[in-house]
């Protein structure tokens, strides 16, 4: 999972955007995260904004905040709503959604 | 006109009436129907007519491809002054308040200010998808469930650091229950009990049905102008003491537990020479409980995280030390788009000239009003407040 990195003040940005939030310079180069956070906090939506979801709710949305600092939305799968927790560890994982576009999503990293 | 000589007074300027539409579930009349109608209502409960209008400030999310000078065409007004407000649910009173600084500096004498849409509950949720391109690119593809999802997650982090309970923010629904089932015009008048509101149908977990307010067509309009004029029309002269306004408060957050008008609040008191104790009754914008509860700790009626504890011990009824959303609400009023970020101060200034009908508060003379919305990435933007006076 990339976010970008600011060239000339060295921040993380999110969500992306064409130019940088703390200094607005526009160069930044996308820089691979770790893939791992915690759940900060989450809602489980139960009626969708729009028809595609119909078939596939409870939808866990999240606030994941990365071991890298900052907090980024996505969804929890692979895992029951009634088992996400806020400072549930994650990972993750990525859902092909178009030819053009993988989604980032997050599981629970299990415990070994 | 005497000159304005402290930074934030909005002295010789008054509100002269104000004008509420009826609130329709699916309308099936156009946004500028509810815009063109709020202000024959409030120009009507002023006296005046509209050629004695040289100002107007719009609010509204589905007026493009409409704005402004296009609903002054329509309405046959010249003007000399005109306001786009872009800030959701707080751009009706930062309206009002550029509306009287306008009046102050000479640029119109009479400005008529107003919000209003025609929303169905599939016409919002097609809104939200593409408010922004933060929105439209970065939430709508999860499935967010609209703004629902996103004030979901705000509310369980809430609870997770202050321990706001369900109870507590349910007491806020059923007391605005309470008042909307004896205001006339609200859309929800059947009581509802914290039963209800506990073991209602979920929407976005933590939040149910009765967490979020309906979407509806309605309008609301206030008309402004030099407190001299107004001491000459119909009703009792209403005068603004403060105001304040920010967007974009904590840029690098988006759960935001705290927001904007905890900023200003404590210079709105200073500048009103007032007290929480002087405040008669504060409508705050209830887009969802929590955010009502949210406005209720950044306003500094208590501590933050103490809200829950503070709705639970405090009176928030008619009868009470802090009479909140006297009219019901957005939650039984109905959400009129940018009319939502408009109601209370509709209902603030009705109670303030003694038209609130059997919702009458007993010889109120301060309201705190408060703004909120302009939903970005995840967070509400814009926050917004006055303080309102009588006398």
């Amino acid at each position: 999972m990339a976010l970008q990195r600011c060239l000339v003040c060295g921040r993380l940005i999110y969500y992306p955007r064409p130019a940088c939030p703390y200094c607005l310079s526009s160069e930044y180069e996308w820089t691979e995260m770790q893939g791992t956070g915690k759940v900060y906090t989450y809602a489980v939506v139960w009626r969708p904004q729009h028809e595609f979801f119909n078939d596939v709710v409870p939808i866990v949305l999240a606030t994941i905040e990365l071991v890298e600092g900052p907090r980024v939305v996505s969804s929890i799968v692979n895992c029951a709503p009634e088992f996400v927790e806020i400072g549930m560890p994650v990972r993750v994982v990525f859902e092909r959604v178009s030819d053009d576009i993988a989604l980032p999503k997050f599981e629970p990293i299990k415990r070994e | 006109m005497s000159p304005v000589t402290r930074k934030g007074s909005f002295a010789g300027v008054a509100i002269a009436a104000v004008g509420q539409t009826p609130y329709h579930k699916n309308p099936d009349l156009p946004t500028v129907w509810y815009l063109v109608e709020a202000v024959r209502l409030a120009l009507a409960n002023a006296g005046i007519t509209k050629n004695q209008v040289d100002g107007l400030a719009v609010s509204s999310f589905l007026l493009p491809p409409d704005n402004t000078a296009t609903v002054a065409e329509q309405m046959g007004m010249e003007l000399k002054w005109g306001y786009l407000g872009a800030f959701g649910g707080a751009a009706h009173l930062i309206g009002v308040s550029r509306a009287a600084h306008a009046i102050q500096d000479g640029e119109a004498e009479t400005i008529v200010v107003v919000a209003a849409d025609a929303f169905s509950v599939a016409s919002h949720h097609v809104m939200m998808n593409s408010f922004n391109t933060g929105m439209r690119d970065y939430l709508a593809p999860y499935g967010m469930g609209g703004t629902t999802g996103l004030f979901a997650m705000l509310e369980r982090r809430h609870a997770y650091e202050f321990g706001t309970t369900r109870e507590q923010l349910g007491k806020i629904a059923v007391v605005q229950r309470e008042n909307a089932c004896i205001n006339p015009n609200a859309l929800f008048r059947k009581p509802l009990t914290l039963d209800d509101y506990l073991n209602a149908r979920m929407i976005c977990e933590p939040l149910r049905l009765y967490d979020c307010p309906l979407p509806c067509g309605g309008g609301e309009a206030v008309v402004l102008t030099t407190e001299e004029r107004a001491k000459k029309l119909r009703k009792r002269p209403i005068r603004i003491l403060a105001g304040g306004e920010r967007t974009n408060y904590r840029p690098e957050q988006f759960i935001m537990l705290e927001s904007g008008w905890s900023q200003f609040a404590s210079d709105m008191f200073e500048m009103s020479e007032l007290e929480h104790s002087d405040i008669d009754m504060v409508e705050v914008y209830d887009d969802y409980p929590i955010m009502a509860l949210i406005q209720l700790e950044d306003l500094g009626f208590c501590a933050k995280g103490d809200g829950g504890r503070f709705i639970a011990e405090t009176d928030i009824s008619l009868r009470g030390t802090l009479p909140l959303n006297t009219g019901g609400g957005q939650l039984s009023c109905g959400q009129s788009g940018a009319g939502g970020g408009a109601l209370g101060l509709t209902e603030a200034v009705m109670q303030l000239q003694g038209d609130a009908g059997d919702r009458q508060l007993v010889n109120p003379h301060i309201a705190l009003v408060s703004g909120f919305g302009m939903v970005g990435f995840v967070k509400g933007l814009c926050q917004s407040a006055l303080v309102l006076t009588n006398d």
